[in-house]
């Protein structure tokens, strides 16, 4: 290290040496036009502003020790977030395949069991018969039938209200069994619709009425707003034409209701 | 200080060298090595998979499915990696539904690539994979299924195996733009566990759209079931039926027989997969006399009332033509020779009509072109060119010989006279999509006061002392015609003596049709071959179930 030069002793006695004078140089001319010599521009510093004072204070500070961290952990935090969202898009996408496969597999097992071959033998083995085509008999329909179907409802399904205390799986069961004979063959559907537009019609709800009461009470229960769908579903019923004649109700023990009663149709064009 | 300063250097070489180790690797690995890290990032993370599209579903006009895709698994297997393949065999075998010996074949084969199933049921697939036997791969298809198996089979047809199979035959062929959708494209970038890291749609898949008929399962099968009938009794080669809505040209069932299951379209001859209602070419017989009738009906030459006298045969050039039944000379009516199938009474007829007049009136009812239905197969039929008119020709057209129709342009036409002589082209496909699709407009080919004469004469064939006087349903009024049409036989070029055509086309109610329903039984080989024996009786058992079915009333 060199001393400084106020430290570097001049012993007695001795001159203090005379520093030496460079020898002047002249600057060697070199041949071409005459340069202009500009003038210096001036530097300008920008002075500081609040933004880089604040970074400033930041990246000289300890605050800055745990920003750093905190993006840090967030970018990694953040890629896990990615890679977790990746992982629940892997898993919808199996579970979007399994709903898929499963839906189709409803829709063929739909399909099978309303097929006619495996319905007609269980609405045999109910003791249904498929009516006739003679034995279906149409009427004209009429304006003031609708609401005298409507109006003889009303008795059945408060009835099947308070019917649901009693046997409500032989109601489910007694339902099933009318809506797979029903699905089998129209001139069974429409012997079904017949015997519930026949009770709605009549308004009778005698001892034989009790599988067919506990479908339309079942009906009503699966609804829900049974007072509002039920007008509905008789019209309908009605609209769906026809009387059974004796011997083609489609469910046992209603035969004596549904014999020789007729049903108005509320469909101009289902009337003959 | 010195020291700090000494340790401050070393640690900054340290850490410098190790940046550099660092560089220098990854150099390596992003240079001479990148290509095989690359093949080994890309079979062991990166998996383009194929989204197979679903394929539209195909229901009835109330909802039915009759055609539907679930999705499947196409396997495949590289017998190269299967070290123990009589191992592997014996438990791939019952799930794949082979024989042993058939999937050693498979395995034994010297390539690197056999396809074990090409849509198998997911369930059986999955059990498959799961026994991670090396080489053996899964893809995922869409496999097409008919849950009523030979509902409508001919109808409905068939698909290919291979991935997006596309329809091969019937409505699977005619629609398959509408009901094939698009494939998508996924590329996934698995971790070392297999859990996906990243997906992207590359391309995203878009389903077909489904497709309602206005066929009715209900009627359809109950269609079936009485030509499987006809088949145990009378043993035809084939037939098949159609039963469709007059008034709109609605196609509510197309029959065939012999069925065939659609899930196994391989198990019967190609001819039984054909949907003969649209493809069989014959001649008609005397179902056609009633559009000989109508044409000189409505060019006021005669009325329903108007005699002719009939003798047992007559000549036409140089051919004579007789009665079916020999019987002396005799005087009928227009009605009561449609009644009674005349020949001789419909060659007068069409004599008196003319041949340029016949030959337009075959035209405008659609003979001799398609009936528009689209459907995949469909024939035109032949008929005769006037230019080609021979002599002896009014001797047999107008009974319905040397022309050929097809069973839908028969059911066609008679449509026109049921629905009060519009002529509407058929259709079978009613939405597309949940849209409904717009009726065809039709076009007038005879007045409705004489379309209105018609069925009034043809009720007369299933009245007493007609050809079809057997058949009646209780309270409904039917009309119809039989027909039954000696076959041309291929040796000897002449009218065979033992093969034919019988036939019935009818509609109820005869006053206000709203049914209607043709027969064709081809070749019936045992117990009779006319056509109010073997087709009108089909046409009563049809009619007699669909009629109440649909609330059609009596009349």
């Amino acid at each position: 290290m060199t001393p400084p030069v106020s430290a570097v002793a001049v012993p007695a006695g001795r001159a203090a040496p005379v520093p030496r004078r460079a020898p002047v140089r002249h600057p060697r001319r070199v041949s071409g036009p005459t340069r202009t010599v500009r003038p210096a521009k001036p530097t300008v510093l920008a002075a500081p502003g609040p933004v880089v004072a604040l970074l400033d204070r930041l990246i000289h500070g300890r605050l800055w020790i745990g920003l750093l961290a905190f993006s840090l952990i967030g970018i990694v935090a953040m890629q896990l977030v990615v890679l977790e969202l990746n992982t629940g898009i892997g898993h919808t996408l199996t579970r979007e395949a399994a709903l898929q496969r499963e839906n189709a597999q409803l829709g063929i097992e739909d399909s099978m069991y309303s097929a006619e071959s495996r319905v007609a033998p269980l609405a045999a083995a109910a003791g249904m018969t498929l009516a006739p085509a003679g034995a279906v008999h149409f009427v004209q329909a009429a304006p003031a039938d609708v609401s005298r179907a409507a109006a003889a409802l009303a008795a059945p399904v408060q009835a099947s209200a308070s019917s649901q205390t009693g046997s409500t799986e032989a109601a489910v069961g007694a339902t099933e069994s009318t809506r797979a004979a029903a699905g089998t063959t129209g001139s069974t559907e429409a012997a079904a619709n017949a015997t519930e537009s026949t009770r709605a019609a009549t308004g009778t709800t005698g001892p034989t009425e009790a599988a067919a009461t506990a479908t339309q009470s079942t009906e009503a229960t699966a609804g829900s707003p049974a007072a509002s769908e039920a007008p509905a579903a008789s019209t309908q019923a009605s609209s769906e034409t026809a009387t059974s004649s004796a011997g083609a109700s489609p469910v046992p023990g209603t035969t004596g209701q549904a014999g020789g009663s007729e049903v108005s149709s509320t469909s101009p064009s289902a009337g003959g | 200080m010195a020291v700090v300063q000494h340790r401050v250097g070393m640690l900054f070489a340290l850490f410098f060298g190790l940046l550099l180790l660092a560089g220098a690797r990854a150099l390596y690995l992003g240079g001479p090595h990148a290509g095989a890290l690359r093949r080994a990032a890309r079979t062991q993370q990166l998996t383009n998979e194929i989204v197979p599209a679903e394929r539209g579903t195909i229901t009835d006009r109330n909802g039915v499915a009759l055609a539907i895709s679930e999705p499947a698994q196409e396997l495949t297997a590289d017998p190269y990696l299967i070290k123990q393949p009589l191992a592997a065999a014996r438990e791939l075998a019952p799930l794949l539904g082979l024989s042993q010996a058939q999937v050693l074949t498979k395995l034994g084969e010297h390539t690197g690539f056999v396809y074990l199933a090409h849509a198998l049921p997911y369930g059986a697939a999955h059990q498959v994979l799961a026994l991670k036997l090396p080489g053996v791969q899964g893809a995922p298809v869409m496999r097409r299924v008919y849950p009523r198996q030979t509902l409508a089979a001919q109808v409905l047809g068939i698909v290919g195996s291979e991935h997006e199979g596309a329809g091969r035959m019937g409505l699977e062929y005619s629609l398959n733009s509408t009901l094939a959708g698009h494939a998508g494209l996924r590329r996934v970038v698995s971790d070392a566990i297999g859990q996906p890291v990243s997906i992207a749609e590359t391309r995203h898949e878009r389903a077909g759209s489904s497709v309602s008929l206005t066929l009715d399962a209900n009627i359809q099968q109950r269609a079936e079931d009485v030509l499987s009938a006809v088949g145990r009794v009378f043993q035809p080669k084939d037939s098949t039926a159609i039963v469709m809505d007059p008034r709109t040209g609605a196609i509510l069932a197309m029959a065939n027989w012999p069925a065939v299951n659609a899930n196994d379209p391989g198990a019967k001859a190609i001819e039984a997969l054909q949907n003969r209602a649209v493809s069989f070419n014959y001649e008609p017989g005397s179902t056609f006399k009633a559009f000989t009738v109508s044409g000189a009906l409505q060019e006021k030459l005669i009325t329903p009332e108007t005699g002719f006298e009939i003798p047992d045969q007559i000549r036409v050039a140089d051919r004579t033509i007789h009665d079916d039944t020999e019987h002396p000379g005799e005087s009928l009516t227009t009605s009561q020779i449609l009644a009674q199938s005349s020949n001789v009474g419909a060659i007068k007829i069409g004599l008196l009509e003319g041949r340029e007049k016949f030959n337009t009136w075959v035209h405008d009812f659609g003979f001799g072109s398609h009936t528009g239905l689209g459907l995949q197969g469909e024939e035109s039929g032949a008929t005769l060119p006037l230019s080609r008119y021979s002599g002896s020709s009014m001797g047999n057209l107008p009974i319905g010989q040397g022309e050929l129709v097809t069973p839908i342009q028969m059911a066609t036409a008679y449509s026109a006279i049921a629905n009060g002589g519009i002529l509407r082209a058929p259709h079978i496909v009613g939405q597309i999509g949940g849209r409904r699709l717009p009726e065809p407009a039709g076009r007038r080919v005879i007045s409705s006061t004489t379309a209105a004469e018609l069925r009034n004469m043809l009720k007369g064939v299933l009245a007493p002392g007609g050809t079809a006087s057997e058949v009646s349903i209780p309270n409904y009024h039917l009309a119809g015609k039989t027909g039954t049409a000696s076959k041309i036989d291929p040796q000897t070029g002449e009218y065979s003596k033992s093969a034919y055509v019988a036939s019935f086309v009818g509609f109820a109610p005869a006053s206000d049709p709203k049914l209607l329903c043709a027969v064709i039984i081809d070749e019936p080989q045992t117990g009779s071959i006319y056509g109010g024996v073997v087709a009108a009786p089909a046409f009563g058992q049809i009619m007699e179930f669909a009629l109440p079915y649909l609330g059609i009333a009596p009349g």
